[in-house]
């Protein structure tokens, strides 16, 4: 486990599966999140991917939770590439009452930490979407620069839209005001 | 088949894959691939994943040998994965044969795989990522109309040194309006 002032990262739980599906039920997380079609998934499908995660080498998937115990969000890894020292991350908090109060921010330094001072990383990456301002100001908080943007790259609600690709390095976390 | 003043692109054989293999293995193309472990390539994978390919036939990745119009093999272009909900299609091109990186062989290629993407595939958009290093590559793309999206800094690690990664796009409106003005 991996401790902050107001939450911690844990490994996911099987217990988990329906407050992720309920979180992801919320169109302010399906909209902002999925690449692929806004849909809520179904509980197999969150069990399918807990199981492909358990024990996996290919990344890392952690729990937010709240010190109370309280499961309000995840963050993961995707394409890590260890010959590079670069992966992608993802973050959500789902829990409503959570968000926009800097709990996503402080999941976010928790899980830079670990990828660069445990993993030994070089650069982490994330994409965005351009319309999710809240998220481009928090991942910006955090350290991250933007290093292009994809035009016109998802199709969401009869529209296409810009998703930005942020990353930080190793160097700018450790020596930033975000250091854990 | 497609046809240019300099190069073919037809469906890729079985018998090419023997070809490409010893494509990849060379120093000068490796090192344009510093995205993945510096692994050597087999002619037996490549014919097991051809086989498989060929077997699930569907239409998310396709593709083509590159060869000169009296039929050599020179190169390989396809599309390795398509996202058809938001229209794109990340695609590759590979010249193999050191005699044919320059001359006009990639350009043609990349010019008649854009135009069959966007006319019979219809692709909305098609995305490449090339390396620092593979300038020619680089200037290919940008005078077929592809642009900078995406400067990934210090990204893939190759002989010892980050170097950075480009992604370049273009849309289907784009390249229409840019033939229709020529």
């Amino acid at each position: 486990m991996f401790s902050g002032e107001r939450i911690n990262l844990r490994p996911q739980k099987k217990e988990d599966s329906e407050l992720i599906v309920q979180y992801q039920s919320d169109p302010e997380v399906t909209d902002n999140y999925y690449m692929s079609m806004s849909i809520p998934p179904i509980k197999d499908f969150v069990d399918h991917w807990y199981e492909r995660s358990v024990g996996s080498k290919e990344g890392f998937t952690f729990a937010i939770e709240t010190k109370e115990g309280l499961y309000i969000g995840g963050c993961f890894t995707m394409w890590l590439n260890w010959k590079n020292g670069t992966t992608y991350l993802a973050i959500f908090i789902g829990h409503p009452d959570y968000r926009s109060k800097g709990y996503g921010t402080e999941a976010m330094k928790l899980f830079l930490n670990f990828l660069f001072n445990e993993l030994g990383l070089r650069k982490v990456k994330l994409n965005v979407f351009g319309f999710n301002k809240r998220a481009i100001r928090s991942y910006e908080k955090a350290g991250f620069n933007l290093e292009g943007i994809n035009r016109n790259e998802l199709y969401r609600n009869g529209e296409y839209h810009d998703t930005h690709v942020m990353s930080i390095t190793r160097d700018e976390f450790n020596g930033g005001e975000c250091k854990c | 088949m497609l046809k240019g003043k300099l190069v073919k692109l037809r469906h890729q054989s079985f018998d090419d894959q023997a070809i490409l293999a010893g494509f990849l293995n060379q120093e000068h193309v490796m090192e344009l691939r510093s995205s993945e472990l510096p692994r050597f390539s087999y002619k037996e994978d490549l014919e097991k994943k051809y086989k498989e390919r060929f077997e699930k036939h569907d239409d998310n990745d396709y593709h083509l040998t590159i060869e000169t119009l009296d039929g050599k093999v020179i190169g390989s272009i396809g599309v390795m994965f398509v996202f058809w909900k938001n229209g794109f299609a990340y695609m590759y091109q590979l010249i193999g044969d050191k005699e044919y990186v320059e001359g006009g062989y990639r350009e043609e290629a990349i010019e008649l795989f854009t135009e069959f993407s966007f006319l019979e595939g219809n692709v909305r958009k098609l995305k490449v990522s090339v390396q620092e290093n593979d300038q020619r590559s680089l200037e290919a793309f940008k005078s077929c109309g592809y642009e900078l999206e995406v400067t990934h800094k210090e990204d893939v690690l190759c002989h010892g040194k980050y170097l950075d990664v480009y992604e370049l796009a273009i849309f289907k409106d784009q390249f229409i309006a840019k033939r229709a003005a020529q």
